[in-house]
């Protein structure tokens, strides 16, 4: 049975996260009407649509399952699980409270990031594979972005690290006695854009929404394969928003209620915060994205690891210069935020 | 055997064949993608051998980035892409001597690997290895090769760009 | 517990399919794959030695971080002087970069 356990917490956790697959969609399409004034999905199902994300998953499992005659089938079949097993092999070290951990691994948010990179070659390879000039144009417009995006993702995590002094999550979540969020406003920022990014996500969803490169590297992909790239991201979305809560938001600590409420409730303002980023934000052209990537946030986030670990070894008590110089650096790398975006 | 000797097996098969692979086909698109499953098999190596770090590291740069940065390198070559591309074979002339050479030091390391007797230095292992450990190690005993290889990849960051630039 | 001569074996086979690689492949992208394999395959046999020899003070895992950063460094510096050579002569062939034969 002891063998077995982590095994069933595992098989528990998918669960969870495909049945939560139904809420989300069904919050970002309820979402994105309310904000433009309109009601969403209001037919499927009596309740204001809540089945329409069930129609759309059936809809996918009915397509004809196209695969181009000139695709190099095995790269073909095989491009959406690279991008999805790695995603889901994330959930493994993601603690939602002192116990409920799957593998409490010690390199726990080093562990995330380097899966994460597996993504750029499947889209390479979904986009390569598919022998079709447009989606490998889309596919590699995708993998520059997501590449352009992994460094200050890299970086306002290495800020969060020095402060607790450990990789391993269920550690950084016992040392946030005060959220991290207040002593290090730089690293959520540039995290909060870089995942947006990495999920590729509006406003920088360049790659499979622009019209002219048609729908970027998964044109050809269509029915359940399609839906697995779709589910690779979903299950990126859980990552990335778990470990922002755990890195920035204080994981499972709060006063009253149990902590993994507490985990829920902060991990869901975090998906609608994403959700209302997608509907409000005007997406971003190439050149701006590559701007951005580069000479805003990677700047920011190196002027964060300095600052930290400058006041980390030579003030003794560190957080309340560190706070307000990151509050700061935060006004300034706003300031160019703007200016980059023009 | 237990689950270690049966996971080394897998995992070696998997690695060699996957190299094998590598040096053989004739389709080098296939040959890069077999390359990133090659750097996975060799990052479970890792894990076998108790150095997680170690392996995502290995994850991370090469079958993240290095995949990819050849990725774009063969796209900007137009290898395979073009009708005399795909017509030019991909192993030169010297197939026979180059198997001779490669099993004749194959010889000579397995014999030298087989026979010496390795002593451990420094007894049992205290602990699994951790990243503070490694850290403490690194920023104590050996922070001059830390700081030489930041100056070498910079080095190699502002080549690249200095050497890839159009002349206009 | 595998012994450390299984792990010294692996390393050996693939630095040979490593070499043979490298002296028989024509396109110079597949060379630097094969040169990528070797790398590794050394990497193994360091890690392999740091767990069985030294696990405490942990040498070879060090070694190998600064050996993955020096192995990625060439790598791109590699490729950036192969696109070179293509924009100079439209072809990636190694036996085609024959100028300074006698």
């Amino acid at each position: 049975m002891a063998v077995a356990l982590p095994f069933l917490t595992a098989l528990g956790l998918i669960i969870l996260v495909l049945m939560n697959i139904v809420f989300f969609m069904w919050a970002e399409f309820k979402i994105a009407g309310r904000v433009v004034d309109r009601y969403g999905p209001m037919e499927t199902g009596r309740f204001h649509g809540w089945l329409q994300p069930v129609a759309d998953i059936v809809k996918f499992l009915n397509k004809e399952d196209i695969v181009p005659a000139q695709a190099d089938k095995l790269v073909f079949f095989i491009a959406p699980f690279v991008g999805f097993i790695p995603m889901v092999m994330c959930l493994v070290v993601i603690p939602y409270t002192y116990t409920l951990v799957v593998r409490n691994l010690d390199i726990g948010a080093f562990f995330i990031i380097a899966l994460s990179s597996f993504t750029f070659v499947s889209l390479i390879m979904g986009g390569w594979a598919s022998s079709n000039k447009y989606s490998l144009l889309g596919a590699f417009r995708a993998a520059g972005q997501l590449l352009s995006y992994e460094l200050p993702l890299g970086l306002a995590i290495a800020g969060v690290v020095m402060l607790s002094a450990t990789l391993n999550l269920s550690g950084i979540v016992a040392n946030q006695t005060v959220w991290n969020i207040v002593l290090q406003p730089i690293g959520f920022l540039v995290f909060m854009v870089a995942m947006q990014a990495e999920l590729q996500r509006s406003p920088f969803d360049l790659a499979v929404a622009e019209s002219e490169l048609v729908a970027g590297f998964s044109v050809e992909y269509s029915g359940m394969r399609f839906a697995l790239f779709q589910l690779g991201e979903f299950f990126g979305l859980w990552a990335l928003a778990s470990l922002a809560v755990i890195l920035f938001l204080g994981g499972w600590r709060g006063p009253f209620l149990p902590g993994v409420v507490w985990f829920f409730i902060k991990f869901y303002a975090i998906f609608i915060f994403l959700a209302f980023s997608r509907v409000s934000i005007p997406r971003v052209r190439p050149d701006q994205l590559m701007t951005l990537g580069w000479k805003v946030l990677l700047p920011a986030g190196l002027a964060n690891i300095f600052i930290t670990s400058i006041l980390i070894v030579t003030v003794p008590d560190y957080k309340l210069p560190l706070a307000v110089c990151g509050f700061v650096i935060l006004v300034f790398s706003l300031i160019f935020m703007r200016r980059a975006l023009k | 055997m237990s689950g270690q000797m049966v996971a080394f097996f897998i995992i070696g098969f998997f690695l060699l064949s996957g190299a094998l692979y590598i040096v053989s086909t004739r389709n080098i698109m296939h040959a890069v993608f077999m390359h990133l499953l090659t750097m996975s098999f060799v990052a479970a190596v890792y894990i076998l051998l108790y150095a997680e770090f170690i392996a995502a590291m290995q994850v991370l740069i090469y079958a993240g980035a290095m995949t990819t940065m050849v990725i774009f390198a063969l796209m900007l070559t137009r290898t395979q892409s073009s009708p005399e591309g795909m017509r030019t074979a991909v192993d030169n002339q010297q197939k026979g001597l180059a198997f001779l050479t490669a099993a004749g030091f194959l010889a000579i390391l397995l014999f030298v690997v087989t026979r010496e007797k390795w002593v451990p230095l420094e007894g049992v292992a205290k602990s699994t290895g951790s990243v503070s450990h490694m850290g403490g190690i690194i920023f104590s005993a050996y922070v001059l090769p830390f700081e030489l290889i930041s100056v070498l990849l910079l080095a190699a960051l502002v080549g690249v760009v200095v050497l890839t630039r159009k002349e206009n | 517990m595998v012994p450390l001569s299984y792990y010294l074996v692996l390393s050996a086979i693939m630095l040979c399919i490593g070499i043979y690689g490298v002296l028989a492949r024509r396109n110079a992208i597949l060379i630097l794959l094969s040169v990528e394999i070797m790398l590794n395959a050394v990497n193994i046999n360091f890690i392999a030695f740091s767990r069985f020899v030294t696990p405490n003070t942990i040498v070879g895992q060090i070694y190998t971080i600064f050996a993955m950063a020096a192995g990625a460094a060439e790598i791109g510096v590699g490729l950036a002087i192969i696109l070179l050579i293509y924009r100079g002569r439209e072809t990636v062939n190694v036996d085609e970069v024959n100028l300074l034969k006698w």
